[in-house]
């Protein structure tokens, strides 16, 4: 799987299918910090990922 | 029924919209919750578009710091409530326009009253806990809530249409910490001026709106992007509401 970091880092994972909690939890990430990003949608965290998947991780702004 | 004066002032948007399009603006009554970075210019380009009524509420007051980006705000003003700066400023720059402020923090407690009868409600908060009431109200009294949110030189935005749209609980489902965030003016202004231009277009029911989709703007590379939102089946805001 290809993954986009916040900071614009790409990391690449092997992965059968993995939960997209359980894979923001490895990355140590928190999800109420980011929206997660596969093909232009926003995917919500009780999304399954498989390893040919694309993801792009943004950060939530909060300020006004 | 515009007066001459008003013909005159709004002579460019009434050739665009008509005046009958102007009467609209001029009935509408918006509710902007915060005046710091992006309330300033949102209350400020609202109130020379003719909004007939505009209610500002804030609690704080202007802090030097506050000056690179809440552009409502002067040197002058640095100590005084932000609301009251606010309403001198926009009152000078259009008396047409009924100015109502309130300097109260918005809780649970008084987020519906504040919100009284206006017909739609602009996100212009600095944390998630209070987006999340003005959500909450904007669905139990069915009218929009204009999102919008900034840092550094980035910004997101979305409409949220009760009954139509995802809500802030269906693409927020939990708040992001709230902490001192760097942000430069024109990050403010440009994310202020897309949120204005979407209740511009609601009250005039034209054009699209910016719904089903959350605008992510980036400024150092010029670049912005509409990504697909859904609602969640279930929101315990937004999923009973149609
Ligand atoms: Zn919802």
């Amino acid at each position: 799987m290809k993954i986009t970091m916040p900071d614009g880092e790409l990391k690449g994972k092997s992965v059968d299918s993995i939960l997209l909690e359980v894979l923001l939890d490895d990355l140590d990430i928190s999800m109420s910090e980011v929206l997660v990003v596969r093909n232009s949608e926003v995917i919500p965290e009780d999304c399954i990922l498989e390893d040919d998947d694309e993801i792009r991780i943004i950060q939530v702004v909060f300020g006004g | 029924m515009l007066s001459e004066d008003e013909l005159e002032r709004y002579a460019r948007q009434t050739m665009l919209f008509g005046e009958d399009g102007q009467e609209k603006l001029k009935s509408s009554r918006v509710f902007i919750a915060g005046a710091g970075g992006l309330g300033c210019p949102v209350a400020l380009y609202l109130a020379v578009a003719g909004i007939g009524s505009i209610k500002l509420v804030d609690k704080d007051v202007v802090d030097t710091s506050n000056l690179n980006r809440q552009v409502l705000h002067w040197e002058k003003d640095v100590g005084k409530e932000k609301v009251l700066s606010a309403e001198e400023k926009l009152s000078a720059i259009n008396s047409e326009v009924n100015i109502e402020v309130v300097s109260t923090t918005i809780d649970e407690s008084n987020v519906f009253d504040l919100v009284g009868d206006a017909d739609l409600i602009v996100d212009a908060m600095d944390n998630y806990p209070i987006r999340y009431l003005l959500n909450l109200v904007a669905h139990k009294k069915k009218i929009p809530l204009f999102h919008g949110a900034i840092s550094g030189f980035n910004g997101q935005l979305t409409t949220i249409i009760p009954g139509k749209t995802p809500c802030m609980n269906c693409i927020f489902p939990s708040p992001p910490k709230s902490e001192l965030f760097p942000v430069v003016g024109v990050t403010a202004g440009i994310v202020a001026m897309m949120q204005a231009n979407e209740v511009i277009k609601y009250i005039l029911g034209i054009g699209k709106l910016m719904t089903n989709k959350l605008l992510i703007w980036d400024g150092l590379s010029t670049e912005s992007e509409s990504l697909r939102i859904s609602k969640r089946d279930d929101c315990a805001v937004c999923g009973d509401v149609s």
